[in-house]
């Protein structure tokens, strides 16, 4: 059920990010299923590959949708388990969005371009930044919730303890700090504009096109689906208990969350890339704070 | 049976030094080299093999008339285990050196290299047999001095002269802590049986430190991994496999062996110590590998990153047996010895990669290549799927030993509770978070600069990929990809040798942890075989999507900028600038640069070099103060023998002063 969720939702999520962003600028805006008709525009055309390109370049946009698709089989719904759930699950699927980067970042290094290249290493600066937040947020939360496995994380965060509850908040706003880092999302990184020397994500894929193009762009919009969805896990843990209102549940703190996120996106200026590592530092201290406060 | 296949593969590597030593035809003199390594790597398999089948330690005696010697030959479990890693690489590695020395075999003989050879690999073999202290320390200098020979193929060359004196100083350093080790061990003892060894309980803290140095000098960890980085680029790079991937093992061995000599309670402060020094060895042997911009140097300095996941996880170990944890003790113990197997096969995989392409280009500077992939296409892939998995990334081996790694943490901090507990595991996991995307962006910097892109200079390659070039890396390759995925089919071996050395597991918390290890590792394997399964898919699809499609090729897209040279590409040290600016307090890189012309720019440069950081803040004041201290000293050699026979005068009268009233 998650997994057709994400297949089928994802580009919407965009979609509202985008629709959210024109509200505050304005605009009317694109249509809610832009996406889609991206997508599909770009799975009818022909490729170009460039001549210094190898193998290399023509697997990313494989190895990305088999990532992504992989990950979908550990990601629950949250409060139900996932199709392949075990101790550790969610350590195997932050290794799996690096198998997602480390095929993205040599694809990029595949083109010889100078500012693929840039991308590319930045990238790496920001993962490398944003990985240790990661990780320390999900030790909090398994230490605290004394769960071994996405399931048992997700399904009820506010078990944690009455005096605990604080550390929630942080790690929430950690996390969120995360995923817009990941994501390539302002303040990080601006996904709209066209000016590659600002570019992150974008300017890793510009030599991609046609259904590579197609291929890379819906795994980065499934790869936000399933941070999303482990942020609203974690930060809207409203369960019913009876299925199909927690999958309605679900989708409404999706929106939401792509709401927020066109919030942030509205009222924030991207930050030079040299403040990059204080705004993510911020999420490592946030995720140690939660930590001590589990402990305390 | 084990140890009679194992005496014939000495007896082999015995019947080709003969061989080798009079026979005076190079090209044959070549091919018997690499043929005994084979066959007595395929003895040393079969050895191993039999007694992980047979499911019983295997063990001969002989007594020995040398002073707390015996010749004491036992396999149990961790023996066999780290047998096999040696039979395979070993083997392997003889392979690619009939390839890598091939022009060379007509020019000089190569006896020399393949009597050194037989010497390191049979010394390895017996350091991992050895049950017996002095056998053991024997066995460790044999393997210690023909490394040192294999690291001098090159002698000729002075920087090689230099790397081999660091080694040759850093190893017996080493050598020393140990036989003050055994010293202690056995002082009450007739012979150095290790099953005879236990620790006396007041110096139990101090043998466990020796061990540290003099085991963790070989391992690589830091403080004492100098003569890493210095003799993998200097040694041919089938040693520097051999090197990386068996040797450096051996320290990992002998702690492990010093550990399960172990009775009683472990203090808290070893399992910390070991975390501490292995947490500090891994995320600053990242850290200098994104620095690096030489090849070979950057292996070696991923190698000492991987000891540090390797020490991490015995350090959990320890804490956990201490703090009475059994369960991630045991995954910790684990998590170790896989790594050590993972690493050892991917990393000389690396390096033999690497040989290749110092072998095409003659150079290791990895500033002046690029675009590899199209002249050497093969190495290429293979040196693709082996950074791929020693970046720790699934499907590939490298995860898994980090996998359970982080199991082990987790179980530690959920079942322990205490604040300690938590510092503990907070560290870990800081620590395997940075090594783990350091490792993926310096592994991603090493293969993209090397094989992908454009050449940065013009090099002419000449290399024809033969046989004994790729057959080693595709079943290392290989090995690495259906070990990941069938982590599981391996766990009952390692897991086997983990419980059978570990000293005080409780029965049913060794049954807990199968189970732990049946339920993820089956999984995990299982996702792998998803993941391949979907790349295939998907690639398929592809192939239908563009059947009729356009499918054209055109330079890359630079902007519009309609001349782009390969210059322009992004260079291997800007790649990771980003990060070390943000670790540029600690690591200290040094910076030039040159501007010339004011208002127009003119030839300008930059470049950034990185020192080692423990050599630069350790060893050099260390070394520079010692020679402080011996440069005075040296007033007192006067060089004239009058003031020598003043110096023992005065020395005579001095005694007699002292000693004026004892004197009967």
């Amino acid at each position: 059920m998650s997994l057709l969720l994400a297949l089928i939702l994802s580009p919407l999520f965009l979609g509202i990010i985008v629709r959210t962003k024109a509200f505050f600028a304005g605009r009317k805006g694109q249509p809610l299923l832009q996406f889609y008709y991206d997508l599909v525009k770009l799975l009818r055309k022909g490729v170009v590959y460039s001549s210094s390109t190898t193998l290399v370049f023509r697997l990313s946009p494989w190895l990305a949708l088999a990532t992504v698709g992989t990950a979908l089989f550990i990601l629950p719904l949250p409060g139900y388990s996932g199709w392949i759930s075990f101790p550790g699950d969610f350590f195997v699927l932050f290794s799996l969005l690096g198998v997602l980067r480390f095929s993205l970042v040599c694809s990029a290094l595949d083109t010889g371009s100078s500012f693929e290249g840039m991308g590319a290493s930045r990238e790496m600066f920001i993962s490398f930044l944003a990985e240790p937040a990661l990780l320390l947020s999900f030790l909090v939360l398994a230490f605290g919730l004394e769960g071994y496995t996405l399931k048992e994380i997700l399904s009820h965060p506010f078990s944690i303890g009455a005096g605990r509850t604080v550390a929630l908040y942080f790690i929430s706003v950690s996390l969120l700090i995360v995923l817009l880092a990941e994501n390539s999302r302002i303040p990080f990184d601006d996904p709209n504009t066209h000016l590659e020397l600002t570019m992150i994500h974008e300017v890793m894929v510009l030599d991609h096109s046609g259904p590579d193009l197609a291929g890379i762009l819906y795994s980065s919009a499934l790869k936000l689906w399933i941070l999303g969805s482990l942020w609203v896990g974690i930060s809207i843990p409203v369960r019913w208990g009876i299925f199909y209102i927690d999958v309605l549940v679900f989708l409404g703190s999706m929106g939401l969350l792509a709401v927020i996120i066109g919030i942030i996106e509205s009222i924030l200026a991207r930050v030079r890339m040299i403040r990059v590592s204080h705004a993510l530092s911020l999420a490592t201290v946030l995720a140690g704070l939660a930590l001590l406060w589990t402990i305390g | 049976m084990g140890i009679l296949l194992l005496v014939g593969s000495w007896i082999l590597l015995g019947i080709g030094t003969l061989f080798l030593w009079f026979l005076r035809n190079k090209k044959v003199t070549h091919l018997i080299g690499t043929v005994t390594v084979f066959l007595s790597s395929l003895f040393i398999f079969g050895g191993s093999l039999w007694v992980l089948i047979q499911g019983s330690p295997d063990e001969y005696y002989l007594p020995w008339n040398i002073p707390f010697g015996s010749i004491y030959l036992r396999i149990d479990f961790l023996s066999a285990l780290f047998l096999l890693l040696l039979a395979v690489i070993g083997g392997l590695v003889a392979l690619y050196s009939y390839g890598y020395f091939f022009e060379e075999r007509t020019q000089r003989s190569l006896s020399r290299y393949w009597i050194f050879y037989f010497g390191l690999f049979g010394g390895i073999s017996l350091v991992f047999t050895a049950y017996n202290g002095v056998f053991f320390l024997l066995a460790w200098e044999g393997m210690s001095i023909t490394s040192f020979f294999l690291v001098l193929h090159e002698f000729t060359n002075k920087e090689v002269r230099k790397a081999g004196w660091i080694y040759l100083m850093a190893t017996h350093g080493g050598t020393a802590f140990l036989l003050v080790l055994f010293g202690i061990l056995g002082s009450d003892l007739e012979v150095w049986d290790f099953n005879m060894f236990q620790y006396p309980a007041m110096l139990a803290t101090p043998i466990f430190l020796l061990a540290c140095i003099g085991f963790g000098t070989k391992a690589g960890f830091m403080p004492f991994h100098v003569w890493l980085p210095e003799a993998h680029p200097a040694a041919p790079s089938p040693v520097s496999a051999l090197m990386s991937g068996v040797m450096i093992k051996t320290g990992i061995y002998g702690l492990i062996r010093v550990i399960s000599w172990l009775e009683g309670d472990i203090p808290l402060s070893w399992g910390i110590l070991c975390i501490g020094l292995s947490s500090v060895t891994g995320v600053l042997g990242v850290l200098h590998a994104l620095g690096k911009k030489d090849l070979k140097e950057i292996l070696a300095y991923s190698s000492i990153e991987n000891m540090g996941i390797i020490g991490m996880g015995l350090g959990i170990g320890l804490y956990g047996l201490s703090r009475s944890l059994g369960i991630g003790a045991l995954l910790g113990f684990t998590a170790a010895l896989f790594h050590v197997l993972h690493h050892g096969l991917l990393k000389s995989s690396l390096f033999l990669a690497s040989g290749t392409v110092l072998h095409a280009t003659h150079t290791r500077n990895i500033e002046e290549l690029g675009g590899l992939w199209k002249k050497v296409p093969k190495t290429g892939t293979l040196f693709g799927l082996s950074s791929f998995g020693i970046a720790g990334l699934p499907p590939m081996s490298g995860f898994v030993g980090e996998f359970l790694l982080f199991l082990a943490v987790l179980s530690l901090s959920i079942q322990g509770k205490t604040i300690v507990d938590i510092l503990i595991a907070l560290i870990v996991l800081i620590s395997l978070a940075v090594i783990g995307v350091g490792s993926v962006a310096c592994f991603t910097r090493l293969f993209g600069v090397v094989f992908l892109g454009e050449p940065r200079k013009e090099k002419t390659v000449h290399l024809v990929e033969g046989w004994t070039w790729t057959i080693p890396l595709y079943l290392l390759g290989g090995m690495n990809l259906v070990l990941g995925i069938g982590s599981i089919g391996l766990a009952p071996l390692v897991f086997g040798a983990v419980v059978s050395t570990v000293p005080g597991i409780a029965y049913q918390t060794a049954l807990d942890t199968v189970t732990i290890l049946q339920q993820t590792l089956f999984p995990l394997g299982v996702l792998g075989l998803l993941f391949l399964s979907l790349t295939i898919l998907f690639s398929r699809i592809w192939n239908w999507i563009l059947k009729n499609r356009s499918v054209e090729t055109s330079p890359t897209w630079d902007c519009g900028y309609t001349r782009p040279t390969s210059r322009m590409q992004y260079t291997a040290s800007s790649f990771t600038y980003p990060i070390l600016r943000v670790f540029r307090r600690v690591l200290h890189p040094a910076e030039s640069f040159q501007w010339e012309g004011n208002l127009f720019p003119r030839a300008a440069s930059y470049t950034t070099t990185l020192h080692d950081l423990i050599l630069r803040i350790l060893y050099r004041p260390l070394v520079r103060t010692i020679t402080r201290i011996a440069r005075r000293i040296h007033a007192l050699q006067e060089g004239k023998n009058q003031v020598y026979i003043l110096y023992i005068a005065l020395t005579l009268i001095l005694l007699m002063v002292i000693f004026l009233g004892e004197v009967p």
